[in-house]
């Protein structure tokens, strides 16, 4: 692992940090400047300060710095490293985190009522993720319509617990593993044949538990499901690769060229949500924000109509920079709804 | 020194809060850029127009705080790091342009990043565009005057007007013929004014040949070169060493290179012949000629700064133009410093206007950050010699600009203009 002392400040990653294109062009925000500020805490120049904790979590570990990075420094996980520092040392590092971090302690869940929905055993288990379950509910619906249409009908929502996903990413890691140690035991006595989600943290915290082979992303379920569309449904449609979910589990481009009147646009120029996998969302929101807001005019400027999030984070996120005028967020499940030649189900959650 | 609360008070009510910042956090991260010379200013500002600059400097000369203008921060010389404290003017947030291929330029801000201009651009090629671009601005390109595609005519003859933001004399617009001309802003690092915009010439260039080959001597490199260079339609040409194409090869896992030294070069014209009969005089270990792909000959080159990167935890670099004909004595000076310093030393560039970067890598034992700092040092003045102006050389902030191969002439040419420009010296003070 290459550390962040091998930074040579040679600038190649400024422009393509989502943070430091969308919140100025201020060198502490760019990740040459979080790679300094990191060395010269090490070197005692400097004591960690609000601002210095509010540099680590404007991150959103996308990591395109560290894909460019000459040295092969991996940004992302010098800043998940540093974010585990000031947990271990005591900070608080944002009042939402930590209240989430709390929770999940004490709760079992980062948010909302502690309300573990249990299942019985079947073939097919839906598990939402603590973002869908309380803040992006219609986010779910849709997933759980595809599922219970198209794939099978006595699917089950399951969500016991919460597996610490996002809570680990923010640096809680201990809280984190004893999460993903609960949800473990939690799926033991359950019996299943495969787990569907949409949270791609959900998604690779669940693949450690049961396996890759046992566990979909729901792009992966509408693909395979290889749904009848309208022709009449035409739109351009723009995609991107949140930062957390893996490329090969990512099918939202063959289910966009699934669909006859779709026309994808990638857009690459941004290419990260802002939500930082719902660390940066929950904990500097006005910046998960701006960051948004650059990938909404990305869009807008090719010409898109809708913008698929096949994350719940970055629904969200973009969500809030939606508006008149501007390309509609809607979730894969979302779009298929719409584009889907069948009714589906009508389903309570 | 900390700029005073009026002046902090007095920059946010003419630019905005968010344009301004005394953060000590952020002040930290503009201590630095990509040399090993730092220095803390003690405000950032990010101008978004024209007018914005102008309030700047007024507020600045009034106070006599010192300007540092800045765009990415890539300098290896040190020039976007405040000498004496002073305000940081972080152009990145002036970027727009706009391409008019149809008549044959850009129009584009200081901040503007070279290699957006270059993909906007589509076929026309922008001169501007070095080997390596990224993240480089227009305003930092010319300020430093990196090399760039020589072929075409280096950075003075591509750009037709360059407009300054100056203490004394306000906005200026200098094209080429004026006095001063775009050639005195060019390579006068931030301490004439702030550059605002550039008019910049698009060339509708295609390479219809690139060249790569192996040299056992620096001597025979040398000669291909100057050959080379005379060969009509060169577009671009560069010389690397061993030691730096070593790295390349221990990364792509081959064995190390035999020749001492190696050559790139790309032609808009079909000049297979000419370069064939270079290769019959001047015989390279091997060669290969790119017909198809022209411009895949730079694929080798852009992948060696990583390859140096990767397999070192520490780098240095330094930037000197020498004498054609001094190129072999210049590779073995810096062999024996290497030597001396027991560091390793890699030296590639343009082998047209002889612009070099010396890279001195070491992993971070002990004493090597101090004997790279003094190997760093003898690399200059080994250029400086070159130069020929040893005994002429008057104040040590001179050196680099001799090293880089000014004149005393240009350089008293430059310190006219200054006194002019900015005779109470806040433009970047001690640079020059």
């Amino acid at each position: 692992m290459v550390s962040y002392e091998n930074c040579k400040r040679c600038g190649y990653c400024l422009y393509t940090c989502p943070s430091y294109k969308a919140l100025g062009f201020k060198e502490s925000s760019s990740p040459r400047g979080r790679l300094q500020l990191l060395e010269m805490l090490n070197r005692n120049v400097m004591k960690v300060s609000l601002e210095y904790i509010k540099r680590m979590y404007t991150c959103t570990l996308c990591n395109k710095c560290g894909k460019i990075c000459v040295s092969g420094i991996n940004v992302a996980d010098e800043i998940r490293k540093a974010r585990i520092r000031l947990i271990d040392e005591g900070y608080l590092v944002s009042p939402v985190i930590d209240e989430m971090a709390t929770r999940l302690r004490n709760k079992g869940f980062v948010a909302g009522e502690p309300e573990p929905i249990q299942a019985k055993d079947a073939e097919v288990i839906y598990y939402p993720g603590c973002v869908v379950k309380n803040f992006a509910q219609d986010y779910g619906k849709s997933d759980y319509k595809i599922i219970a249409s198209f794939l099978s009908h006595d699917a089950r929502t399951f969500m016991p617990v919460c597996g610490g996903g996002l809570i680990s990413e923010a640096g809680y890691e201990a809280l984190g593993d004893i999460s993903l140690r609960r949800l473990k035991s939690s799926l033991e006595n359950l019996d299943f044949g495969r787990i569907v989600t949409s949270c791609p943290i959900c998604l690779v915290r669940l693949e450690k538990i049961v396996g890759r082979d046992r566990v979909s992303h729901m792009t992966e379920v509408i693909v395979e499901l290889e749904i009848k569309y309208r022709k009449r449904f035409r739109s351009k449609i723009a995609y991107f690769k949140p930062c957390y979910l893996p490329d090969e589990r990512n099918k939202t481009l063959e289910m966009l060229e699934q669909m006859p009147g779709v026309e994808p646009i990638e857009l690459k120029e941004t290419g990260c949500c802002g939500g930082g996998g719902g660390v940066t969302y929950f904990a500097h929101e006005d910046s998960a924000r701006k960051i948004a807001e650059l990938m909404m005019i990305e869009a807008m400027s090719m010409g898109a109509d809708i913008i698929v999030a096949p994350c719940p984070v970055g629904y969200l996120n973009l969500k809030s920079v939606e508006g008149l005028g501007k390309p509609k967020v809607l979730s894969p499940a979302q779009i298929v709804e719409k584009a889907a030649s069948r009714k589906l189900l009508w389903v309570k959650l | 020194m900390p700029i005073s609360s009026d002046v902090y008070k007095e920059l946010v009510k003419e630019l905005e809060d968010d344009k301004v910042s005394t953060d000590e956090l952020e002040l930290l991260c503009y201590s630095y850029d990509s040399s090993p010379i730092t220095g803390k200013p003690d405000a950032i500002v990010w101008p978004e127009t024209m007018e914005d600059v102008i309030k700047i400097i007024d507020i600045a000369k009034e106070k006599q705080i010192p300007l540092i203008p800045r765009g990415s921060g890539t300098s290896i010389e040190g020039s976007a790091v405040p000498e004496k404290g002073g305000i940081v003017v972080h152009m990145a947030r002036m970027r727009n342009f706009t391409v008019k291929a149809e008549n044959g330029y850009v129009k584009a801000e200081a901040g503007c990043l070279v290699d957006e201009i270059k993909q906007s651009a589509a076929d026309m090629i922008f001169p501007l565009a070095t080997v390596y671009t990224l993240p480089k601005t227009v305003g930092g390109i010319i300020s430093e005057e990196y090399s760039c595609i020589q072929g075409l005519g280096g950075i003075v003859e591509n750009v037709e007007r360059i407009r300054v933001a100056t203490p004394e004399k306000g906005i200026i617009d200098v094209s080429r013929d004026s006095s001063p001309s775009v050639r005195d802003i060019v390579g006068s690092k931030g301490t004439l004014g702030i550059i605002i915009d550039v008019t910049l010439r698009l060339r509708n260039v295609t390479g219809k040949v690139g060249f790569h080959a192996e040299y056992g001597t620096v001597e025979e490199a040398s000669k291909a070169s100057r050959l080379l260079s005379d060969v009509s339609g060169i577009i671009n040409m560069e010389i690397i060493d061993q030691k730096t194409v070593s790295f390349e090869y221990k990364l792509k896992g081959w064995p190390e290179p035999v020749g001492q030294a190696f050559i790139i070069a790309e032609f808009m014209e079909d000049v297979t012949s000419r370069i064939m009969e270079i290769v019959s005089k001047v015989q390279p270990i091997q060669y290969q000629l790119y017909e198809e792909e022209p411009a895949g000959v730079w694929s080798f080159r852009d992948s060696l700064f990583t390859s140096i990167c990767k397999q070192n935890k520490f780098i240095m670099r330094c930037r000197v133009r020498i004498p054609k004909n001094s190129l072999p004595e210049f590779f073995r000076g810096v062999e024996r410093i290497s030597g001396a310093y027991r560091l390793g030393i890699g030296i590639y560039g343009n082998a047209l206007n002889c612009e070099f970067y010396p890279t001195i890598v070491a992993k971070m034992e002990a004493g090597e950050v101090e004997r790279a700092i003094r190997a760093r040092t003898k690399i200059i003045d080994l250029a400086v010699q070159m130069n020929g102006k040893v005994d002429v050389v008057q104040r040590p902030e001179w050196r680099q600009w001799i090293a880089l191969g000014y004149s005393t002439e240009d350089i008293e040419r430059l310190v006219r203009i200054k006194r002019s420009w900015d005779p109470t010296g806040i433009m970047n003070p001690g640079k020059v």
